[in-house]
């Protein structure tokens, strides 16, 4: 296994490139795919910028990493990598979760989809109300006057 | 629409920009100053953008977010955030309502308009009332707690009492302080006769039987943003949609009383296999009055903006659950039986000397108030078609009440009422009868 370790080149939307093992890529259902379809050294992703996939890489890696050696004491790498991606995501602003967000779920890795899917619902649980989960995420209300007040009431209610 | 509300709407689309983009800044700094990457790149980044993008978020990964909260946020008061979610904007509303069932299927109370629609099948809902003598009032919670005597509860409905020369009336609102047929939180009423042994429950919506056939079938075809506006609008509906009377028992004015509920707005075949309440409402506020040529407009500023909606709203599993039931009730159209509830017989205990009803556990202080509702069968000879409902069904008890405190009570409710429905019939309940006590 060691002495073949492959690698592969992945080429972000704005020519950033990173070297990465191939069980790392197969992290990603898509790029898997990809590698297996067609084996070039270099794989350009468009729809990814380099500030992006190098979280993804990050992430990926060190997953990779607590799979392998998470054989023998699999529960306290379990602990370590819930750890790890705690931290990971808490330093991220709203803004790169967005693109990570949307960069996994273009590259089909399922597990950094949830971390941040969850991540978002964490935010949005931490807001006192809909006017401030408008204001972290920058969303104007477009409703109309009438519609406004009926969630105005709604909220009231929920609140009371 | 008014020119008032395109200046409001305007103005808060204003306000809000300007304010969104200082608050995100704001935000932003606050976040990135204790992390150890801070990444001042994303500061500068064009806001305008960003805003967008949340409210576009693809609908799979809204749903994915969505879904996570409203599963984590099971009970009350944290559920408050998926109220609030819902009311972000459009796109974000469209997917609540597709998410969150409604409690007929998931047991659980969310958005307002719950309240009046029925609760789950195989449960009941637990809720308490707090009576202010004082003050006339009426507050309705849900239980958070198995508790029988708890303070905190979810606050559901709120009623006032009023008493005229010739009536006792209850205004029922959805504020807990500002109770008042004036006030945009009212949901309805329920009036009583001179004697105080019948009563009148009144929605200010109309209920399903009034309803044309031309109007059920508008609500099929149309979008939902449609049927709300197909109902006649009245500057404020008054639809009686039960009526509850209390009769002297063979005993005179002692023992227990006999109620009765016809439940206009019910169909008996709703206890039957497969049957279903028809015409739950979408929302619990009819909206407000206005001109003809207002409402007119505003339909055409309505079927516009719920073009891109539509989708949305119709794979909602309510609404597919809507049209089903409208079939159902066009062959039935001609002979609708409401529901009928009465109370259960309680039985004369020899040792205690009293009158007894099994409440398990959640009545503790006797009172010629508490009651347990369930359905009257259907007589067989009487009936043509529909009779078989199942009888362990009609055995179930649909809504009881009693007294657990000075001035608490217990109210637990289930399919086919709705809280709004049930509160009205416990409220009959603390009317002084003269006639029955």
């Amino acid at each position: 296994m060691e002495n073949e370790k492959k690698m592969i080149t992945l080429k972000s939307s704005d020519d950033v490139t990173f070297e990465v093992e191939e069980a790392v890529v197969l992290e990603s259902q898509f790029l898997s795919h990809l590698v297996q379809d067609c084996p070039a050294p270099e794989h350009k992703i468009k729809e990814v910028t380099g500030k992006i996939l190098s979280k993804v890489v990050e992430y990926c890696e060190k997953h990779v990493v607590v799979v392998v050696d998470g054989g023998d004491s699999s529960s306290s790498s379990g602990d370590d990598l819930k750890k790890w991606d705690d931290k990971f995501i808490k330093e991220m602003d709203l803004s790169t979760v967005y693109d990570l967000i949307a960069a996994a779920n273009y590259l089909n890795i399922q597990a950094l989809l949830d971390l941040m899917c969850q991540r978002v619902a964490d935010v949005i649980t931490a807001c006192k109300d809909h006017k401030e989960i408008r204001e972290t995420l920058g969303i104007v209300s477009d409703y109309t006057a009438e519609e406004e007040a009926e969630v105005l009431k709604e909220n009231e209610w929920a609140f009371d | 629409m008014s020119f008032r509300s395109i200046v409001q709407d305007l103005r808060d689309g204003i306000g809000s920009l300007s304010r969104r983009s200082f608050d995100f800044r704001l935000h932003h700094k606050g976040k990135s100053q204790g992390s150890e990457y801070p990444s001042s790149r994303d500061l500068l980044s064009p806001l305008i953008v960003q805003t967008s993008r949340w409210a576009n978020l693809p609908p799979e990964l809204l749903l994915d977010v969505i879904k996570r909260l409203e599963e984590s946020e099971s009970t009350w008061p944290a559920r408050k955030h998926v109220v609030a979610c819902a009311s972000v904007c459009r796109s974000w509303r469209a997917m609540c309502q597709e998410i969150v069932l409604s409690p007929e299927i998931c047991g659980k109370l969310t958005f307002p308009v719950s309240l009046k629609q029925p609760g789950p099948r195989d449960a009941m809902i637990q809720c308490f009332i707090k009576r202010d003598k004082s003050k006339l009032t009426f507050h309705l919670f849900l239980c958070l707690s198995p508790a029988l005597l708890v303070e905190n509860g979810k606050f559901l409905l709120s009623a006032k009492r009023t008493r005229r020369t010739t009536r006792t009336e209850y205004i029922i609102s959805m504020d807990a302080d500002n109770i008042s047929r004036s006030s945009n939180s009212y949901l309805g009423k329920l009036r009583s006769n001179f004697l105080g042994t019948k009563f009148l429950v009144y929605d200010t919506q109309p209920p399903q039987n009034t309803s044309s056939s031309a109007l059920i079938t508008d609500q099929t075809n149309r979008s939902r943003f449609h049927s709300r506006r197909v109902s006649p609008k009245l500057p404020s509906g008054s639809y009686n949609i039960a009526q509850i009377t209390y009769e002297l028992n063979v005993l005179g004015t002692r023992g227990p009383r006999r109620m009765h509920c016809i439940m206009n707005s019910i169909p008996t075949s709703s206890l039957e296999p497969g049957g279903s309440v028809p015409n739950q409402p979408e929302k619990l506020l009819p909206p407000p009055p206005r001109s003809l040529d207002e409402s007119f407009r505003s339909n055409i500023s309505f079927s516009k903006s719920s073009l891109d909606h539509r989708s949305l709203d119709f794979s909602s599993a309510r609404f597919s659950d809507i049209g089903v039931s409208c079939e159902v009730d066009k062959e039935e159209e001609t002979s609708f039986k409401p529901l009928v509830l009465k109370n259960k017989q309680p039985r004369w205990h020899e040792q205690l000397q009293c009158w007894c009803l099994n409440f398990r556990g959640r009545v503790t202080v006797a009172s010629v108030k508490n009651f347990q509702l369930v359905a009257v069968r259907q007589q067989p000879q009487t009936q043509g078609t529909g009779a078989q409902g199942s009888h362990a069904e009609q055995e179930k008890v649909i809504l009881q009440f009693g007294k657990v405190g000075k001035d608490m009570f217990t109210m637990d409710y289930r399919y086919p009422l709705s809280a709004f429905q049930a509160f009205a019939i416990c409220l009959s309940s603390f009317d002084t009868k003269l006639a029955c006590e």
